[in-house]
């Protein structure tokens, strides 16, 4: 038996155990953060009666009102979305070989962002046949086909006969991102100011638009994200020694390529469309968890489902206290508390590496 | 071969190329090739950069599978056309040893050698004694823990040998198995050059493992090769056993220089003393 292999799964699963652990836990603290402080106990007690596993009365009425209509979605939302973004981003990155990969890199954010916005400005004059045919997933629709767009572009431009060059799909990204910021620039001249401040929030990335709704029609996207991409983890680990290798090894790679790649689209675009732009989660949590169980996909992806979930947890529990009763966009408490985190990581890295 | 051949099934027991071309626009880079891989056998094959040695074996590793109008030629694998093996199948019998790895992700050396198990569903048990034995067979087993990318390029080369002998480790009933080597050489020390051909030659023998081994060494391949092919701008120019092949008028105009050979004082096989 080898030891080392062994020793490597056996923290994996002490890791997962942790995550989860530790996400349950937020979770009560997160319904209970807010205007009306809740306690541990009361938190618990209200989530257990909403599920119907306590007695009616175990906590005050307003209390059950709160958790139950406002505070429960949302942190639902941000479980959602975190383990979604979070688990595309390390399936992205193991797929290019490139732990820089993120979904907003290669265009999927940029391509999604700008479908929505023009949803958002455009509504009520030009895009309201659509609008009103696909009524309350016309966001989301509209953000899954342009991340998926821009994707598929971004791929085709790379792709020659030779295969996908990573390099040039991260080029691509690149340039696909200065069109689209381009385009969200244009959908801002000419927004109203209600639409402005809409999409300026939403540029910002937000999950104060939570409500049942959104949770549920988030949960479907989330779960085949959840679900598919952890089946494709043994490919991805061939897939990490080169395309061709995976090949000899029998992978087949195109299919591989493919699928992850719409898997991606898919989830980016769901998070995209209910909580506008929010970076950082896929780039910064598969990272910290490869540098602590290794880059094994078996255990990177539900590993960053957790970890992503639970970060944008926190980040949203800032998001509404630091300046209660104003909120701060969660886009840019992500950026805040990830950037110097991921900063510190890379020079604490090099250090340990460069000696 | 003539056309009379073309409709017998081919020996059941080979990896062979035959007529094989490979045009990419205008520029021909194999030319009607006709090799077969014996199993029990080492075939190096010989020849000046860019003559097609690499370019012939990645055709026999399925690189250019999705190139159906600038190939032709037959490739057949134990007695079935190659388009007509499954993947999976496939990635049982062959195993190839690419050139460089691009490997950058921290994986430890044991799990890279354990991903030589991916096709196979021997259960983690086997799985990781095979792990092990491999490891050892290439002298890598004190670097199990180690991360990959912190190894120098002969150490990942072998860790790499390690994961292809993993990955055909056993036979599984699909007929003899089938080694392609990319200079598996370039970046080891004289010691570990000879341990990785001196292994190549114990899988044959032992194993019945057919092995192709891309070599620039002609020393190399006039000790541990049984056959020799050698590639001249896309075609083969001569193949056989060593002592016929390998001949100072056939080397010195495909290397564009002096080589002469005398018998080894020890070894019954030529010595190349090129210069």
């Amino acid at each position: 038996m080898s030891a080392a292999i062994d020793l490597r799964s056996r923290r994996a699963r002490l890791a997962l155990t942790a995550l989860a652990l530790a996400l349950l836990a937020s979770l009560v603290l997160s319904v209970g953060v807010g205007p009306l402080a809740i306690s541990w106990a009361d938190s618990a007690r209200g989530l257990l009666s909403s599920l119907g596993l306590t007695a009616e009365n175990a906590v005050p009425g307003h209390m059950v009102v709160i958790i139950e209509s406002i505070r429960l979605p949302r942190t639902l939302l941000a479980i959602l979305v975190g383990a979604s973004l979070a688990v595309c981003g390390a399936a992205l990155q193991g797929l290019f070989r490139n732990p820089l990969a993120d979904p907003g890199l290669i265009g999927v954010t940029g391509g999604a962002a700008l479908a929505a916005v023009s949803v958002i400005v455009l509504g009520e004059s030009l895009l309201l046949g659509f609008v009103e045919l696909f009524r309350p997933y016309s966001l989301m629709l509209a953000a899954f086909a342009g991340g998926l767009a821009t994707t598929l572009l971004v791929a085709r431009i790379a792709t020659s006969r030779f295969g996908t060059s990573v390099q040039m799909m991260l080029l691509a990204g690149i340039a696909v991102n200065v069109v689209t910021s381009a385009g969200l620039g244009v959908f801002s001249f000419i927004a109203t100011d209600s639409q402005l401040r809409t999409l300026t929030f939403w540029t910002m990335g937000s999950l104060g638009g939570a409500t049942w709704q959104t949770v549920l029609a988030l949960l479907p996207v989330v779960a085949l994200v959840l679900v598919w991409l952890p089946a494709s983890a043994k490919s991805l680990n061939a897939m990490l020694l080169g395309e061709s290798e995976a090949r000899h090894l029998g992978v087949d790679v195109n299919r591989t390529k493919t699928k992850i790649i719409m898997i991606a689209a898919l989830g980016v675009g769901g998070c995209v469309a209910v909580s506008g732009m929010i970076g950082f989660v896929g780039l910064v949590v598969p990272h910290l968890v490869r540098m602590t169980l290794g880059p094994d996909h078996r255990y990177l992806l539900p590993a960053s489902a957790l970890l992503g979930a639970l970060f944008l947890l926190i980040a949203d529990m800032f998001s509404r206290t630091l300046m209660a009763p104003a909120e701060i966009p969660i886009g840019l408490i992500t950026a805040a508390i990830g950037g110097p985190f991921f900063i510190g990581l890379i020079v604490m890295r090099s250090r340990s590496l460069g000696g | 071969m003539n056309i009379a051949n073309r409709n017998i099934t081919s020996d059941p027991c080979c990896f062979s190329a035959t007529h094989v071309s490979l045009h990419i626009g205008t520029k021909v880079l194999l030319d009607r090739v006709t090799l077969a891989l014996q199993p029990g056998q080492v075939l190096a094959l010989l020849g000046p950069n860019g003559a097609g040695k690499s370019t012939f074996m990645k055709l026999l590793a399925g690189e250019f599978a999705h190139f159906a109008g600038d190939v032709c030629g037959d490739v057949v694998l134990n007695g079935r056309p190659w388009a007509d093996w499954p993947r999976d199948e496939l990635a049982r019998i062959v195993g190839v040893l690419p050139q460089h790895s691009e490997l950058a992700f921290p994986f430890s050396v044991a799990e890279v050698v354990a991903l030589g198990r991916l096709p196979h569903s021997t259960g983690r048990r086997r799985d990781n004694e095979i792990m092990q034995q491999a490891l050892k067979k290439v002298d890598g087993w004190h670097l199990r823990s180690a991360a990959y990318p912190s190894l120098s390029g002969g150490e990942k080369q072998r860790v790499q040998l390690a994961r292809v002998l993993a990955q055909i480790w056993d036979d599984t009933g699909l007929g003899p198995r089938y080694l392609l080597l990319d200079e598996p050489t370039s970046a080891l020390d004289l010691a570990h050059q000879h341990q990785t051909l001196a292994l190549a030659r114990e899988w044959a023998e032992q194993q019945d493992v057919a092995v192709l081994a891309i070599l620039h060494d002609m020393n190399l391949a006039a000790r541990y090769a049984d056959q020799v092919g050698l590639l001249e701008q896309g075609r083969l120019i001569a193949a056989g056993p060593v002592a016929e092949v390998m001949t100072a008028e056939r080397l010195t105009p495909l290397f564009g220089i002096e080589v002469s050979l005398m018998q080894h004082p020890e070894q019954n096989r030529p010595l190349i003393i090129a210069g």
